[in-house]
Formats: structure tokens, C-alpha cells, sequence
């Protein structure tokens, strides 16, 4: 299956931005791709404080959004609040049919030329640091 | 006659330039170049002067297609100076600077010159001579691109353009995108036949000249539902020649009230009504008429001779794209975000005109009916496009390429899956709208007063329209004129489709 030449783009900006990481991609059916991200640190308001964290870069990429994000499905906060939108339990991430909690950081403002699959992921996990007691939360 | 696709040829191109039999192209340039161009080439001192414009080319079904996208001045004197051969010449370094330009943004490179006023117009001897001097050595540095030169009267404008394959096109016909579509030809346009009879009336409106160009137009409708069905009838009824109409959806019964000449039969009512058991709904709606089924009947009972292509399946399939970018005018009459992305992407790529056309009927949250409306948004080239007024969301984008399956579970929110409201009145005010700019557009009947792209919006309770000024952003990918923006290239491999 062909991926389509901005999501292959993306794969290597994703490798440069976590160089660290294990990155595994799967093509999905249409031009796209399912990504996974090995030990991501979500910050400290959550346990595990790290996770894989998944996603799908779709065929319509820059055009399209990077949304939702999924993580590890055993994600609770450390603070024993139950979890709340936009965190989502009991999904499945598809392409790596793994058990998730969705992470629906949609962007209404996804500007196609300067937003990137790896700007994103740093976006949400700014979110996830954010929601440390005593942290902004992002706009 | 369908030709190859430009290919890039290896050996010695000199050998083989010199046919001149090939095909004519069509040049399409947007109404703010043709402007400039024209200020400059005719500024009213019977002078020649010169300018340069980069080209995409895109081929397909009926020929080969440049699209205007870039437009380089040449400076009198400095760039255009005086020549032994010839009355003037650009010199060297400027056409150097432009061809390697062109080439390294893969577009064609085109010198332009003008002649004086009139209707018809040709290269002269000596430009003839000066080209077969020096366009095989442009086409060499163009490696791949064609390589040409255009020559404008007022009224006319004539090319010659080397291909790599060795051939040498003439330009057959310019059009002109602006408020109104121009037309223009080397040479008069032979004196057309008289309308059918059948055509009496309204080629009244537009002359035989008219009712003969909407019959070798090409016509794409995105969506053949209550909206574009309505837009097919009318199409084929004025005489337009071929349409290609792309819709997936089948006929239901509860879009029987609005789809003009369906019927209950259409929907296999019998098998689909609430009360027969889910196995015969489900065999009812597999065997239910296509739209796209039905867009075909209405074409054909309106008018035997019509060539209709039709296409069932998603806009943003590359088939699909392979249809529509052979149009001449494409309707958007399908309310998908993926539908309006493909769309917008053909209207600025590939300098094909169009309008969108909905309707809606916003429900508050007790039910009661809030605002009734429906839309016509015109966009052309030389319009902001729907990425730049904020009618294309790219989280929409994302959700509507998820599998059905996988869209289901990622909502988390409670759904709202009453199906929107809608009613064949409404519809009809957008389609009467956008048909009528459709056709006072192409035949060259909208007053040069107001804008080419207004949004209209009327709002049926009040019965009152509304126009907007759509905005631009010079910098959008899209639209806009930065070096890495698709505008004009022709370039099928950027369009927003699945599988590409």
C-alpha cells in the first residue's frame, strides 16, 4: 500500500522530534498511517507516567488534523479523580488494535501549512504535563 | 483525439521538432493576470512589449490544458530590447533566468509578445524563424517541460508550443476566468449554426454562439442528491453537452419528496418500509436505484443525445478526480468536508470554475426550527478559497476518512442521529442561483458591477440575501500564490484524495 508523500514526511519529522523512541507505523488503507510511539513520559499527574502513545497521520494530512491520540489503557490520574474528557476509556486504537484511553485533543485551529503530526504530539503532551497540580491549563 | 501524456524525450530533440499537426491546447488564465498582462502589452503606445508567464499543463480525456500561474514583466529596454533579426528580442539573461525558473518549479515556460489591436492575430515569419532557432535548446534546459510562445492582439491570442515529445500545438482557445468566462481564438470564431428549434427561447437570452458553447462544455456535479439532482435537470436542459456526476449513496425513500422523477420504486419501498423484517430493508437498500443511477434517467429523458459519465463512489476516489479534472465548470453539491477539500483543490489547481450549493435548516435544542437558509459560494481563481473562510475543517477531514466502524467508536459524546431536515423548496432556491450564475458566467451576461466571488446566503424566514466579501490569505496553500502553493500546477498528485 502506498503512503501518501506528506505522511511519509511526517514518519521522518516523528523520528527526528523522538529520536529515542521506537516508532512503529502501520499503513491503513486509503494513503495513511497508524503510528505508535514506545515510552512516552506523560508528566507527573499520571500513572503510569509512561506510555505508548498511538495515532493515526490520515491520507488528507497536512489538510487533516492528527487527532485523537491514544495511550496506555491503564492511564489513571495520580490523584485518584476519575478520568474526564477529553480522556476517554475503554477504546481500541485501530490499525494496532490495542486496548487505549482516547486523548480527543481535537485542534479547531489546525493551520495545514504550519501544524505537524510531531507539533501535535508536542502539543498533547504539553496538555498532559499542564495537568500537574499547580500547572496552566492550556487554552 | 486523446494524446500521451508529455513525456520527456532522451537523444536529440532538434531532430524531431517541426510537427506542427499536433493537437491544440487550451490555455486558461485567471482575470487578475490577464489584467496585468494586458496594461502591460497594450498601454497605449503601439509599442511591443513582452513578458514571460509560468504554466502548469494538465492533460487529460479531451487534450492538453496550461494553466496561467505566474506572470513575469519584462522591462523595456532592460529585459525587451532592440534586435537585428527581429523588431525586439528578450535578451538572453532574462530568458535564461525565466526558463530555469520554470523548469525548477515544473511548469512551462511561455514568452509573450503582443501585436497590435483586433480580433486576429499570428506569429510573424520572423517570429516563427526565431523560435525553430532557439526552443530546442530551451527545451533541453526545460528538460521535461514543454517551452512556447504566445502572441496577443486585443481581442486575440495565438501560441506555439514545443512539446518534448518532438510536436508543436498551436493554442487553440483562451479562456479568461473572471466574473464572466471569456473566450478567445487566433482568429474569429466561425459564425455557429443556428440553435435547435428546441433552443429557441433561450438562446434568445445568449445568442447561437451561447447555446453552441454550452454544448461542447463539460459539466462535473459532486452529489447527485436533492441538491445536485435538480442541478443535473437543468444542465442537460439547457444543452449542455457532457456532465459527470460522482455520487456513492443510493435512493431512500425519505429522499423520494425531494429527488425530481424518483420514485417509491427507486427505494424499493416495498422492501425497505419500517415494518418488513431487517433482512429484506437491508436486500431493499442494496438493490435501491444509485443516484447516480437516477442522475443518468434524468439527463437522458431530458435530452437523448447528452454524453453523461457518472461515477458511483466517494469524490476524494482518484477515479473520481480523473473525472472531474477534465471539466470545464464543476458544481459542489455535496455537504462532506472531504467533498468541499477535493473541490476547492480542482477549482485552484486546475483553474476550474465552480460554485458550492447547499441548504440547511438549523434546529435548536428544544427542536424548534431556528434558521432556515441555503448557500451559493462562486469560487474561481480569482476568489478566496473555502479553506480560507473557514468552510473546510480539517478535524472533519480526519473524522470522515475513519472507517464507519472506527468514526462509531471514538464518539464519546452522545449522538444526535436524527437525520437534518430538508425540503425540495429550499434546495431549489440555492440550485436557481447557482445555475443562473452558471449560466450568465459562461456566456458572458453577469454586469461587470460587484464581485466575482460574492457568498450569497438567503435566509428563507426572512426572506432576505446576504452576500460576503470571501476573504484571501496570500499565503494559503491552496489559493494563494507562494511558491509552494498547488495554485495552477495541474498537479493531480496534491489533490486531497484516498489511495493517490
Amino acid at each position: 500500500m502506498t503512503i501518501a508523500p506528506a505522511v511519509a514526511h511526517a514518519l521522518v519529522e516523528l523520528e527526528q522530534a523522538f529520536p529515542d523512541h521506537a516508532i512503529q507505523s502501520r499503513p491503513d488503507s486509503q494513503g495513511g498511517v497508524w503510528v505508535i510511539i514506545e515510552d512516552i513520559p506523560l508528566g507527573p499527574a499520571f500513572v503510569p507516567a509512561v506510555s505508548w502513545i498511538g495515532f493515526a497521520i490520515s491520507a488528507l494530512y497536512p489538510r487533516a488534523d492528527v487527532y485523537p491520540h491514544y495511550v496506555c489503557p491503564q492511564l489513571s490520574r495520580g490523584d485518584g479523580a476519575p478520568l474526564a474528557t477529553p480522556l476517554n476509556a475503554g477504546h481500541v486504537m485501530p490499525g494496532f488494535e490495542r486496548t487505549a484511553v482516547m486523548v480527543s485533543r481535537r485542534s479547531n485551529r489546525w493551520d495545514p501549512v504550519r501544524d505537524t503530526a510531531a507539533l501535535k504530539l508536542h502539543r498533547v503532551l504539553l496538555w498532559f504535563d499542564e495537568q500537574a497540580p499547580g500547572q496552566q491549563v492550556a487554552a | 483525439m486523446t494524446r500521451p501524456p508529455f513525456v520527456e524525450i532522451t537523444g536529440d530533440t532538434a531532430a524531431r521538432v517541426g510537427e506542427v499537426d499536433a493537437p491544440a491546447l487550451q490555455l486558461v488564465i485567471d482575470e487578475s493576470i490577464w489584467q496585468r498582462l494586458q496594461a502591460h502589452l497594450f498601454p497605449g503606445d503601439g509599442e511591443e512589449h513582452a513578458a514571460v508567464l509560468a504554466a502548469g499543463v494538465v492533460q487529460t480525456a479531451r487534450g492538453g490544458r496550461l494553466l496561467a500561474r505566474e506572470l513575469f514583466l519584462a522591462r523595456d529596454g532592460v529585459d525587451f530590447v532592440a534586435a537585428r533579426r527581429a523588431h525586439r528580442r528578450l535578451t538572453p539573461a532574462f530568458v535564461n533566468d525565466m526558463i530555469r525558473r520554470c523548469r525548477d518549479e515544473g511548469l512551462t515556460y511561455l514568452a509573450i509578445h503582443n501585436h497590435g489591436h483586433g480580433d486576429a492575430v499570428g506569429f510573424s515569419s520572423i517570429d516563427l524563424a526565431s523560435h525553430e532557432r532557439g526552443y530546442p535548446a530551451l527545451l533541453d534546459i526545460a528538460r521535461g517541460q514543454p517551452v512556447g510562445a504566445l502572441v496577443l492582439a486585443t481581442e486575440a491570442l495565438a501560441g506555439d508550443i514545443w512539446t518534448p515529445d518532438g510536436c508543436r500545438h498551436p493554442i487553440g482557445e483562451t479562456v479568461v476566468l473572471g466574473r464572466n468566462m471569456r473566450r478567445m481564438y487566433p482568429t474569429p470564431s466561425a459564425v455557429p449554426r443556428a440553435a435547435s428549434a428546441i433552443y429557441d427561447r433561450q438562446a434568445r437570452i445568449y445568442g447561437d454562439a451561447g447555446q453552441a458553447l454550452l454544448s461542447r462544455l463539460k459539466v462535473g456535479v459532486i452529489g447527485a442528491g436533492g441538491v445536485g439532482l435538480p442541478i443535473v435537470s437543468a444542465m442537460a436542459r439547457l444543452g449542455v453537452g457532457h456532465l459527470v456526476v460522482i455520487d456513492s449513496e443510493r435512493v431512500e425513500l425519505s429522499n423520494v419528496p425531494r429527488l425530481p422523477e424518483s420514485t417509491r420504486r427507486d427505494a424499493k419501498a416495498l422492501l425497505t418500509a419500517s415494518d418488513r423484517p431487517h433482512w429484506t430493508q437491508r436486500l431493499g437498500r442494496r438493490l435501491a436505484t444509485p443516484k447516480v443511477e437516477l442522475a443518468r434517467r434524468v439527463a437522458q429523458r431530458a435530452r437523448r443525445d447528452i454524453t453523461i459519465d457518472t461515477l458511483r463512489g466517494d469524490v476524494s476516489d482518484p477515479a473520481a478526480a480523473a473525472m472531474l479534472i477534465d471539466c470545464d465548470y464543476v458544481f459542489l453539491a455535496a455537504d462532506t468536508h472531504l467533498a468541499r477539500a477535493v473541490f476547492n483543490a480542482l477549482v485552484f489547481g486546475f483553474l476550474i470554475p465552480g460554485v458550492q450549493v447547499g441548504s440547511k435548516v438549523e434546529v435548536a435544542a428544544g427542536g424548534a426550527v431556528a434558521d432556515i437558509f441555503s448557500v451559493v459560494r462562486p469560487v474561481t481563481p480569482a476568489s478566496g478559497c473555502l479553506w480560507c473562510n473557514g468552510f473546510i475543517s480539517p478535524a472533519r477531514l480526519t473524522d470522515e476518512l475513519l472507517p464507519e466502524t472506527v468514526r462509531e467508536a471514538q464518539r464519546y459524546l452522545p449522538l444526535d442521529d436524527a437525520p437534518a431536515p430538508s425540503v425540495i423548496t429550499l434546495n431549489g432556491i440555492g440550485v436557481a442561483q447557482a445555475t443562473n450564475h452558471f449560466l450568465l458566467a459562461v456566456t458572458g451576461l453577469l454586469r461587470d458591477s460587484g464581485s466575482s466571488g460574492d457568498y450569497r446566503r438567503f435566509e428563507a424566514r426572512s426572506e432576505r440575501l446576504r452576500t460576503e466579501i470571501p476573504r484571501r490569505d496570500e499565503g494559503c496553500p491552496e489559493c494563494g500564490l507562494g511558491t509552494a502553493s498547488l495554485r495552477a500546477r495541474g498537479a493531480v498528485h496534491r489533490l486531497p484524495l484516498r489511495n493517490a
